[in-house]
């Protein structure tokens, strides 16, 4: 296990200060559409998201990065584990909505700490685990987007993938994650040692 | 008859390139954004990547992306005899290692719009392909000699490794005529290397091998067909097909019992019997 795993830390998130919440909706509404964003002003917005929400996702800041690629047209946000220090990319399709921009840096925020914490930089993990994964973070989106009160449709999104993930696990650990519970490490950990690169 | 086909070959610049046609006289409607995900995570292109001659060691998928919920203009109106291509960028998701070789496996599930029914809520699930690619690590494809070498270094296991890494070669083909040469060598030098191997068998029809060879090749109908479709592939087919006809690897005996099995598609002058079989239905179709 490395340093980093041992000290990765839980996904947050916080309720805003009303005024704090409006002056970011206000913001969002007046970046126009998400398709047309410059670079620097979705840069500013994903920042002021994160600042106004308290997104953190458990790992010292200065080793994870969050960029804007306009040009990532066919998912929300992707993260990749790009050696040590994970890179999470917004694509245009984030910024529809305040709600979906925090959803997806949630979500991200989520696999941000997953890639630490499992040391998933080196090694390739079996589609069960990555389906676990993915469970997680779709879990974290729920649990978030109740206590922030996101829009109805981003807690619908989040919910019916979770529970779609939720059957391709196997019977003992889907009664487990149902209730919010994924003892991933012990997993990754025993994964065949070819899995190394 | 299936309405729409997909194939995915390499594309410029080390990207995978995914094309969906329409085959259909009537016009559907397709979700364009065909994320890429690892296999199991409801992904519309679903790759897993593994480093074959090494006992199959996965290439760590890197990426995990949110694919977000799908609106109106994530759909593609696709005409009859339409072409929808989109490039995905392979090196985004995966970490490859540029001196090997990997047996790429794609699925392509994807939801669209049936002819003749407004609205979203009658999207189908469309699985539109389910295809392998045998590609180097730095997004091209193998030499000649790295294929013979993993061929050599098949020649102990089973059966089936042989039959998945020849549908790999059967899908690089696409781009490059040298490995249908290859795939039809290794078809015929293997076979005898095979446990339980009797040439009676195969003379009596009965070669288990060979019958899963073909069974590997009919499942690549969609595949061939939309080859077939292609003029530009179609062109570069024909000319493989005389080529291998012309080249002594071809025993005519050997291609007549290829022939007579029904074992399709470029493995030798096979490939025009197929076109023409698919031209004389596609006839009957369009007079019924």
């Amino acid at each position: 296990m490395t340093l980093e795993a041992s000290n990765a830390g839980e996904v947050r998130w916080g309720c805003p200060e009303l005024s704090r919440a409006s002056n970011f909706a206000r913001a969002m509404a007046e970046a126009g559409p998400a398709r047309n964003l410059e670079p620097a002003k979705a840069s500013a917005l994903a920042a002021q998201a994160i600042g106004v929400y308290g997104l953190h996702p458990g790992i010292p800041s200065d080793r994870y990065t969050v960029e804007f690629d306009p040009l990532m047209l066919d998912v929300y946000g992707e993260t990749a584990s790009n050696g040590d220090c994970p890179r999470v990319r917004l694509g245009p399709r984030a910024f529809a909505s305040a709600s979906t921009l925090v959803a997806t840096l949630l979500h991200e925020f989520v696999h941000v700490r997953q890639i630490v914490a499992y040391a998933l930089g080196k090694q390739g993990v079996g589609d069960t685990e990555m389906a676990e994964l993915e469970c997680e973070a779709y879990y974290t989106e729920m649990r978030a987007g109740k206590d922030l009160q996101l829009e109805s449709n981003e807690a619908e999104y989040a919910s019916r993938r979770f529970h779609d993930l939720l059957t391709r696990l196997p019977e003992d650990r889907r009664r487990l994650a149902e209730h919010g519970e994924f003892r991933l490490r012990p997993a990754i950990q025993n994964l065949p040692e070819e899995n190394r690169v | 008859m299936i309405d729409l086909v997909a194939l995915i070959t390499l594309g410029e610049r080390g990207t995978l390139r995914v094309r969906i046609i329409n085959r259909s006289h009537s016009r559907w409607t397709v979700n364009s954004r065909l994320a890429v995900t690892a296999p199991g995570l409801g992904g519309d292109l679903q790759l897993s990547v593994v480093r074959i001659a090494e006992e199959g060691i996965p290439a760590p998928c890197l990426a995990f992306p949110r694919i977000g919920p799908l609106s109106a203009s994530d759909f593609h109106v696709l005409e009859p005899g339409g072409l929808f291509q989109v490039e995905r960028d392979l090196t985004r998701h995966f970490s490859l290692r540029h001196d090997a070789l990997y047996l790429l496996s794609a699925r392509i599930v994807t939801e669209s719009i049936p002819p003749g029914v407004p609205g979203d809520a009658q999207l189908c699930k469309s699985d539109l392909l389910s295809n392998e690619l045998v590609l180097r690590g730095d997004m091209t494809l193998p030499r000649p000699e790295e294929i013979a070498h993993l061929v050599k270094a098949l020649r102990d296991r089973s059966a089936l490794a042989l039959d998945d890494l020849l549908k790999g070669m059967l899908a690089s083909c696409t781009l490059d005529t040298i490995h249908a040469d290859l795939v039809y060598r290794t078809f015929f030098t293997r076979r005898s290397a095979l446990p339980g191997y009797d040439p009676g068998d195969w003379r009596a029809g009965r070669d288990p091998f060979s019958l899963r060879v073909e069974q590997s090749l009919k499942n690549y109908s969609s595949f061939k067909t939309m080859i077939y479709h292609n003029p530009e592939h179609r062109e570069m087919e024909l000319s493989l097909d005389q080529r291998v006809r012309h080249s002594n690897l071809l025993n005519t005996s050997a291609r007549n019992s290829i022939q007579h099995r029904g074992v399709y598609a470029y493995l030798g002058s096979t490939l025009s019997a197929f076109a023409f079989e698919r031209m004389r239905s596609s006839g009957r179709e369009r007079e019924e």
